[in-house]
């Protein structure tokens, strides 16, 4: 709970300076494209600035998932929580834990299948 | 009456082959120019997502220009006046006989001088002598480096700038050439498309938009996959195309040998997204509408289209799926080819060398081929596609090109007899 507590309250930071908002306004019930707005460049630029922040690397086929503050809070709590990592062989977000703030969308999110994911990866026309 | 307007002349410098004799065996061979990117110096080559480059092989600048020019100008500018000059000398342009004001300069180029760029900022950063940059370096940077260096080369003083739109400067170009042309402004434009940027840079820049191939870093043949259900993102390449285009009676006067006749174009812009093409394919379908209405066709006479198709996932279905949406029963029909699957994504240059496969296509009666295409997607699947050479007497061809910034543009091009 404490770690979960700290990784929101760093994630709700970072989110802060990346988008220029207030920390206070952004709940884990908020939408990263819908509700804050992110476009699919904003997203990346928003990976990257967390993967700095919690020093990890976060796959492409995992972004997809991540549709919800929440889901970021979870993704990061399963991927940086030594007891989740055990728990969980691969940390790569595979079998997502239920949380109770947010297994109704996780499905979606976190279970999207890796072909799926994969499929979104580079829709862009150059 | 608009008046009529023909290319006399290319010029290609390409991943598989320099000059256009070479450039177009190769390509009905469908042997890829794809291959492992070369290291950047100390930088962790294993970090960038993508190592696979559509890279021009043996390329000796010396070769072609003087010493000056191969030292000190950008790759991407060096392509560009050695493509210029093979049109020049196959359309027989003897700029001694021409008036120099009726022939202008028109060069489409989205990435620019990004070699020397790099190089110099880094040198900057590194040596920590400001006096010490290059006093070369700013006019070989500025967008329009190339038009004037062809300017300079062959005295043609028309009119001279560069259209820079990403991936469809020079069908742009092409376009205004065009343009220029029947608004009587030039009776001869010299056309060029150019770009060089594999750097770590771009190469690394792209990869962050996930925009590049990334599944065949081991296989770089195999990498360009247009309509291929394993297609996974495009291929940086490099390269330029020149055309010469000139008013048919200009041609004529000086019994210039033709190839085609450029009879449409439209530009337009999806207004929509900097780097995702609206997924329906409308605004795709209507950019190729207004161009055959310009060459004064219909839907239902084009036999060819040169596809945009740069091998990304969503670029690729909506561009068939626009092809559909505007030719109808005639989309089953019509032939389509992607060059992109041979040379990679030449970005600023890539309109160009569409419009020169296409040229050659209506020539000689024959399609290239897009190779690795192997598992036809059916999001992007139609009979015209073809991993083989084709045969067929082109009468009417589309050539698409499409850029970041959200826009279109198609050419129309016509057999000539």
């Amino acid at each position: 709970m404490t770690a979960n507590n700290e990784i929101a309250e760093r994630l709700r930071a970072t989110l802060a300076k990346e988008l220029k908002q207030n920390v206070k306004v952004i709940t884990p019930e908020h939408t990263l494209r819908g509700d804050l707005g992110l476009n699919s460049l904003d997203a990346i630029e928003l990976m990257f600035r967390i993967e700095e922040e919690f020093d990890l690397s976060i796959p492409d086929d995992d972004i997809q998932g991540l549709v919800k503050v929440g889901d970021v809070i979870d993704y990061l709590e399963r991927r940086l929580t030594p007891a989740a990592a055990t728990a969980h062989a691969t940390p790569a977000a595979t079998a997502p834990r239920p949380s109770p703030a947010a297994t109704t969308t996780r499905p979606s999110a976190a279970k999207a299948p890796a072909k799926k994911a994969k499929a979104k990866a580079s829709r862009r026309h150059a | 009456m608009k008046k009529r307007v023909v290319i006399t002349g290319l010029g290609v410098v390409s991943p598989i082959g320099v000059g256009v004799g070479e450039f177009w065996k190769a390509a009905l061979a469908g042997s890829s120019g794809i291959s492992a990117v070369a290291p950047f110096d100390t930088l962790p080559m294993d970090a960038f997502r993508s190592r696979v480059v559509g890279r021009v092989r043996d390329f000796n600048p010396a070769a072609h220009l003087d010493s000056v020019q191969a030292d000190r100008l950008d790759r991407y500018a060096q392509f560009g006046l050695v493509a210029a000059k093979e049109a020049i000398i196959d359309a027989g342009l003897r700029m001694d006989q021409e008036a120099p004001y009726r022939v202008g300069v028109i060069v489409g180029a989205g990435m620019g001088a990004m070699t020397l760029g790099e190089r110099e900022l880094t040198r900057l950063y590194m040596d920590l002598k400001p006096n010490r940059v290059p006093p070369s370096f700013i006019p070989a940077i500025t967008m329009n480096a190339v038009s004037g260096l062809i300017a300079l080369a062959h005295g043609a003083k028309g009119p001279n700038y560069t259209i820079s739109t990403a991936c469809s400067s020079s069908a742009h170009a092409i376009g205004q050439a065009l343009v220029s042309i029947r608004t009587a402004q030039a009776d001869v434009v010299i056309v060029v498309g150019a770009d060089a940027s594999i750097t770590p840079l771009v190469l690394a820049g792209f990869g962050s938009l996930r925009a590049l191939s990334t599944r065949y870093n081991d296989d770089p043949g195999r990498a360009s996959r247009p309509f291929d259900r394993g297609r996974d993102g495009f291929v940086l390449g490099e390269g330029a195309g020149a055309l010469i285009l000139e008013s048919l009676a200009h041609a004529r006067k000086r019994r210039a040998r033709i190839y085609v006749e450029v009879a449409g174009y439209a530009a337009t812009s999806e207004a929509y997204n900097m780097v995702i093409p609206r997924e329906d394919g409308a605004e795709m379908a209507a950019t190729m509408s207004m161009a055959l209405r310009d060459a004064q066709t219909t839907p239902a006479q084009v036999d060819y289209v040169n596809a945009h198709a740069t091998s990304t996932i969503r670029g690729d279905e909506v561009e068939i799926r626009g092809i559909r949406h505007l030719l109808k029963a005639r989309a089953s029909k019509v032939l389509i080819s992607a060059t992109k699957s041979i040379i990679g994504h030449t970005l600023g240059a890539a309109g160009s060398i569409g419009a020169i496969a296409t040229a050659m296509a209506i020539q000689s009666g024959l399609v290239h081929p897009t190779i690795n295409y192997e598992d036809p997607d059916p999001e992007c699947q139609l009979p015209g596609i073809a991993a083989k050479p084709q045969e067929r007497r082109i009468k009417v061809a589309l050539v698409n090109a499409f850029g970041f910034g959200s826009n279109n543009s198609s050419l129309v091009l016509k057999r000539y007899d």
